[in-house]
């Protein structure tokens, strides 16, 4: 009986030893679906720890060209930053498509960035309207070379405002989703322009191709709701959002509002009676059709292109607005880049292909200094709902061992977990990933 | 509170009319372009029902303005008020600011709880006021909340909504932003209520008329900062009609809980 007990007690302490690597592996983020993911992010019990109040401020820059009556409210553009004390190195931040700098992930990361000692400076999407009105050149937004040298232009004026008040030891770069991908168009374009020398570049989440992965979000619309129900679909989540609505949370109605409030909604256990088939999937491809629609109706009224608005038509402090709203929600995001911004940018480029144009704007475009530089990283995941079948692979084939996909987690979802956030500080910290990474 | 009873007059005037208004048969669109000026024309559809855009806004060229408005006296004196005031005000007296005005509204929500006929509701409400009027000190202090009262709030458009009152156009007002005809007028019956019973009333602020301003700044400015509600703040070029629909959409959810 004794050597019974013994072999069985010495099975046992085998048998947890070979489970122990994969016990401390063993990765917490707890939802499966990668479209839930996306939505509900991390549970407050599973996020790093990160400061509850950072010295945030805000500051604007003079706009580079007049802004017309119609968005009077988005004069001078704006950008936030956070100082410390004493010297430490700057974390530059670029936010997703369509948001702002002050975007709820923009604020977690610079959270957690501030609180791991850098200083931080939170730069809004190119895609964002307060930019494309502001800052960019062509005033249409989405094709990444010329949205990286408009993007680089405010960061050296945002600086020249900075460097006197902020004791600098060096600079790294980061963002999220389309941010992911500017940030390397930025290290890359940086090296020749030579002002910051980043020492570290992260993409979290990053596009292969903004166009393909516009492809899909448009289609998750597409495919759920047609686009006459799609105003129904975003009744009946508003219906369900004002039952657990809190004025405290606000009233943005943008992508991180709708998703928190969907996500409270689906953590009290409310039945879903939805006219769509997938409501997760339909509510991320809405959400993506609330903030392209702004930025083809800006593109079109600041550049006078008469696609949806007519180029001569000066729009009244008065003026009903519906037809515009209603008609630029019409539009998917890749026939704005074929019919719009394409055609645009062939204009300023004769004998340049489509194709040629759109592997310019991807990370294809990049491969070779991606490739060959050690300081570039990225974080993805498994099941992230922005990547064509073959893109994540295609990452794994030209990062490496810097690249870490995690096994769940969707688009963005985990940005706020406890090992995504170590990484991201250990990676702009100057350290590498953990060993294996790139496997799970 | 004397000085607003004309406007909330006008306001409760405004609402009866609502209810007279002619039902016409308008286009869908105010203004839709020329198919030759542009290059993709989308055909207006039959009808905007069951679309954000399905709010009834006879108004619109009025609110936009009045929106505008809102905005920019927000950007140039609200906001800067509130910061003021945040930043030379320690975060307890603010909190006690606040519970101080909330604590009078509850006499608001008694009332309206009542009518409801939601006498459960009216209860909490009534014993918030005494719990917090008497243990909190004026109101200053929140007792009730932490003996698991909590806030009941309803308010007369809510009521009138409860007895089928439709919500009316759309309608931005002066300072307090988005409503409706109904919940103006709703507004208008609590705001003259509430001068009639000011229940926490003090001879001297009543007929000083430099303390009656001062209370009432600063019971516009805690309003304000307790609201977190931003103009142009969405990113959104069409965030009139988003703001609209958000408002229309849970003020009826609030109706039917």
């Amino acid at each position: 009986m004794k050597t019974l007990a013994r072999t069985l007690a010495a099975l046992c302490l085998v048998a947890l030893g070979l489970l122990a690597p994969f016990a401390i592996a063993a990765y917490d983020y707890p939802v499966a679906d990668g479209f839930v993911a996306s939505i509900v992010g991390t549970p407050l019990e599973l996020q790093a720890p990160l400061p509850e109040e950072i010295p945030l401020r805000t500051r604007r820059l003079p706009g580079s060209g007049e802004v017309p009556g119609l968005f009077w409210h988005q004069q001078g553009l704006e950008f936030s930053f956070a100082k410390q004390r004493g010297g430490a190195p700057v974390a530059f931040l670029v936010a997703g498509t369509g948001a702002g700098h002050d975007s709820a992930k923009m604020k977690g990361l610079a959270r957690a960035l501030y609180g791991a000692g850098f200083h931080v400076v939170c730069f809004s999407s190119s895609t964002y309207l307060n930019f494309i009105v502001n800052a960019s050149s062509s005033k249409l937004p989405g094709f990444l070379p010329d949205d990286t040298r408009d993007l680089y232009r405010v960061m050296e004026q945002a600086w020249a405002t900075l460097e006197d008040e902020i004791d600098a030891e060096g600079f790294v770069i980061a963002g999220y989703s389309l941010g992911g991908i500017s940030a390397a168009f930025l290290a890359r374009h940086d090296e020749s322009a030579r002002r910051f020398g980043f020492s570290r570049v992260l993409m979290i989440n990053p596009p292969v191709d903004l166009y393909s992965s516009a492809r899909l979000l448009d289609s998750y619309l597409e495919d759920n709701v047609s686009v006459r129900q799609g105003g129904s679909f975003l009744d009946e989540v508003i219906e369900r959002i004002a039952i657990a609505y809190q004025p405290k949370h606000g009233m943005r109605l943008d992508e991180d509002f709708l998703y928190r409030a969907y996500g409270m909604l689906r953590a009290e256990g409310r039945p879903a009676r939805s006219l769509a088939r997938n409501p997760e999937q339909a509510l991320v491809g809405l959400s993506f059709r609330l903030s392209s629609s702004a930025m083809v109706f800006a593109g079109d009224v600041m550049t006078r292109s008469g696609y949806i608005a007519p180029k001569d038509k000066a729009f009244g402090d008065s003026e009903s607005l519906e037809y515009y709203a209603w008609a630029s929600a019409q539009v998917p995001f890749v026939q704005y880049v074929d019919e719009l911004l394409l055609p645009t940018v062939m204009k300023e480029r004769p004998g340049a292909t489509r194709e040629q144009l759109l592997r310019e704007a991807s990370l294809h475009g990049i491969e070779t200094w991606l490739r060959g530089n050690p300081r570039v990283f990225a974080l993805s995941n498994a099941d992230e709902i922005i990547l064509a079948p073959g893109e994540l692979d295609y990452m794994r084939s030209v990062l490496a061992e810097r690249l870490r996909v995690y096994p769940r987690g969707g688009h963005c979802g985990n940005i706020l977990h406890r090992d995504t956030v170590r990484d991201i500080v250990t990676v702009l910290r100057g350290g590498s990933l953990p060993a294996g990474g790139a496997g799970a | 509170m004397k000085t607003l009873k004309p406007i909330a007059l006008a306001l409760a005037c405004l609402s009866a009319c609502a209810a007279v208004r002619a039902e016409e048969s308008a286009p869908v669109f105010a203004s839709v372009p020329d198919p030759a000026d542009v290059r993709r024309f989308y055909p207006p559809p039959a009808s905007v029902e069951g679309t954000i855009l399905a709010v009834d806004d006879p108004f619109e060229a009025f609110n936009r303005r009045m929106y505008r408005f809102n905005a920019q006296f927000d950007r140039r004196v609200f906001l800067p008020l509130v910061d003021g005031y945040r930043a030379i005000t320690p975060d307890p007296v603010e909190t006690g600011v606040s519970n101080f005005f909330a604590n009078l509204l509850e006499v608001r929500n008694l009332a309206n709880n009542a009518l409801q006929l939601h006498p459960e509701d009216a209860l909490v409400s009534g014993a918030r006021f005494m719990v917090n009027t008497t243990l909190g000190i004026g109101g200053l202090f929140d007792p009730a909340t932490r003996l698991g009262l909590i806030e009941r709030k309803e308010d007369f458009g809510q009521t009138l909504g409860r007895w089928g009152v439709g919500a009316g156009p759309y309608l931005v007002l002066p300072l307090l932003g988005p409503s409706g005809l109904r919940d103006a007028g709703g507004l208008a019956v609590d705001m003259v209520a509430n001068g009639y019973y000011d229940p926490m009333d003090l001879e001297g602020v009543r007929d000083d008329t430099a303390a009656r301003a001062g209370y009432n700044l600063v019971k516009g400015v805690d309003a304000r900062s307790s609201t977190v509600f931003r103009y142009y703040r969405t990113g959104s070029p069409f965030e009139y009609v988003l703001v609209r629909y958000a408002y229309t959409r849970m003020r009826e959810v609030e109706i039917e809980r």
